[in-house]
């Protein structure tokens, strides 16, 4: 028990991040009340439902990215967890794919231990090689060769989309401190969830205030190019200001926020035109306004492994 | 002491189990409640249908609420018929008996069960059919409803929980599956026909519930 609890001593640049979110949650659902006093819509309530769900999703993830290490291993994995089975319920696959999809679901505990026992070589090569190879395998053995291309390819995209890219989550936590960088890997994970996650808002907020031009129709109609940019810029300007979490050059931050901007754009239609082929809207239904886990991390299945990897570049 | 037993394995383990790792959500599961006795009447798609269903059951009608089971599957060996009443509370029934013997009537033993103030949980498909398709109910509900006509029936529509256990394969996996509980059906003046065809209905209405759900997502 002492070690679950010892380890909640935080930074003053981590409080201070936690009193920024909380200080926008707070403003933005002010601001919705009060509109509502003027004028109520049904896209004010859809609004106010958004916010209610990000109030949720922020106090889980400060409690278990904070509490301690074991609780922010075990969330994240459970997070993977909650995706994958999203995914499986929503694309087609066969009942011979039964043996294939279980050890997909046992490559999560393995991945998140791999990463909590800070192993870097094996946890990056775990999934991309090793269930590269057992998987297909384990779908040859089922016998059943009808359609078997499309579970070959399915079956490991779904485990680097849902399981490989957020685990790196897991493991900034794992990274060695550097000397004189206090927020350390809480910090980078701070950094990247709210980078990622306001530049999926600012994209909204731009996109609905100046959005003309749209960029992909046939995928998803409500992405423009003012609303993309918009969040590009503005992910940048915010990345740029909460360069006091990352062991950083303003150089660098400013470049990973950009990456981190355009990536999150790729995840989101990624998953999107999956959801397209499925003949869905939503991933899932768990978070109200927003649609499923899914629908929520979608940008940052990708963002997670571009900015591991810049960091580990930049300062390990 | 049995419904203590009956509630630390439904209400603890396997509802940990269907609602954190499978992905079960009940819809209106508050209509088990305030019913003296019932009839869950469901479609029946996997091995794992009468457990989920156990789990939203109120907990003091735990002991006296009993899923009704293929005498030839889960009496196979005394062994397994022990373990299926210790942890599933299940009335056996044979799906094939010998003619005009008395003894073996599956409505007969179903009958005594509810006589005894017991609830029911029946699948009156019969067997396991494919996920999302509904085989025709068989008449043997209609015939054991008219005898009981005190006794309310609740239809219940499971979506997507034939891919938590198929027919015919043995891995259980985690697969978002949603359960519509409908509102309690009592019957008066019905033949057992009606009453089979009046059931049928509503679980079917509850199916397309289920798909207008969907529809209104897309």
């Amino acid at each position: 028990m002492d070690k679950l609890i010892a380890s909640v001593n935080l930074s003053g640049e981590i409080q201070m991040v936690i009193g920024v979110i909380l200080g926008i949650l707070l403003l933005s659902s002010l601001l919705f009340w009060t509109w509502g006093l003027f004028r109520s819509s049904i896209g004010l309530s859809e609004l106010k439902t958004r916010t209610k769900s990000w109030w949720g999703m922020a106090t889980l993830f400060l409690l278990a990215a904070l509490i301690s290490p074991i609780i922010t291993y075990i969330g994240i994995g459970f997070l993977s967890f909650a995706a994958l089975r999203e995914f499986y319920s929503v694309i087609q696959l066969r009942k011979s794919d039964r043996a294939g999809m279980l050890w997909c679901y046992l490559a999560i505990p393995i991945q998140y231990y791999l990463a909590y026992m800070g192993w870097y070589e094996l946890f990056i090569i775990f999934i991309p090689v090793f269930m590269f190879i057992w998987i297909p395998f384990v779908l040859v053995l089922s016998g059943e060769t009808k359609m078997i291309m499309t579970s070959m390819a399915g079956l490991p995209t779904s485990i680097m989309l849902c399981v490989f890219g957020l685990s790196h989550m897991a493991y900034l936590i794992s990274l060695p401190s550097i000397p004189g960088f206090d927020p350390g890997g809480k910090g980078l994970l701070l950094f990247l969830i709210f980078i990622t996650q306001m530049n999926d808002v600012m994209q909204f907020i731009w996109g609905k205030l100046f959005g003309k031009h749209k960029i992909l129709p046939k995928i998803s109609p409500n992405k423009t190019w003012e609303g993309f940019l918009g969040g590009v810029l503005s992910s940048m300007i915010i990345g740029y200001f909460m360069k006091f979490l990352t062991p950083l050059e303003d150089g660098e931050v400013i470049l990973i926020s950009f990456l981190i901007a355009g990536v999150g754009f790729i995840g989101d239609v990624v998953i999107s035109a999956i959801k397209r082929d499925m003949g869905v809207k939503d991933m899932g239904e768990s978070i109200p306004g927003h649609g499923g886990v899914l629908d929520r991390i979608d940008s940052l299945s990708m963002t997670t492994p571009i900015f591991f990897h810049l960091v580990y570049f930049f300062a390990y | 002491m049995r419904t203590l037993f009956l509630y630390i394995t439904f209400k603890v383990l396997w509802r940990f189990f269907f609602s954190v790792i499978i992905g079960v959500r009940f819809i209106g599961s508050r209509k088990f409640n305030g019913h003296i006795q019932f009839i869950v009447a469901s479609n029946h798609n996997s091995h794992a249908d009468a457990v989920t269903l156990m789990t939203a059951i109120p907990n003091n009608k735990l002991s006296k609420t009993r899923p009704v089971a293929a005498a030839d599957y889960f009496g196979r060996n005394k062994f397994i018929s022990f373990v299926s009443w210790l942890f599933l509370n299940l009335v056996l029934i044979p799906r094939k008996r010998a003619k005009d013997s008395k003894e073996d009537d599956p409505i007969q033993i179903m009958n005594n069960v509810l006589k005894k103030g017991n609830s029911l949980i029946l699948f009156p498909e019969g067997s396991r059919g494919e996920s999302g398709k509904i085989q025709p109910f068989k008449k043997g509900i209609g015939f054991l409803m008219e005898k009981n006509r005190e006794v309310p029936v609740i239809p219940v529509y499971m979506e997507g929980i034939g891919r938590v256990l198929p027919k015919g394969n043995k891995i259980i996996l985690p697969s978002l599956t949603k359960i519509y509980v409908g509102d309690a059906v009592y019957f008066k003046k019905e033949s057992p026909a009606e009453i089979t065809k009046i059931i049928e209905q509503k679980v079917l209405a509850l199916k397309e519930k289920s798909a207008k759900y969907k529809q209104n997502f897309n």
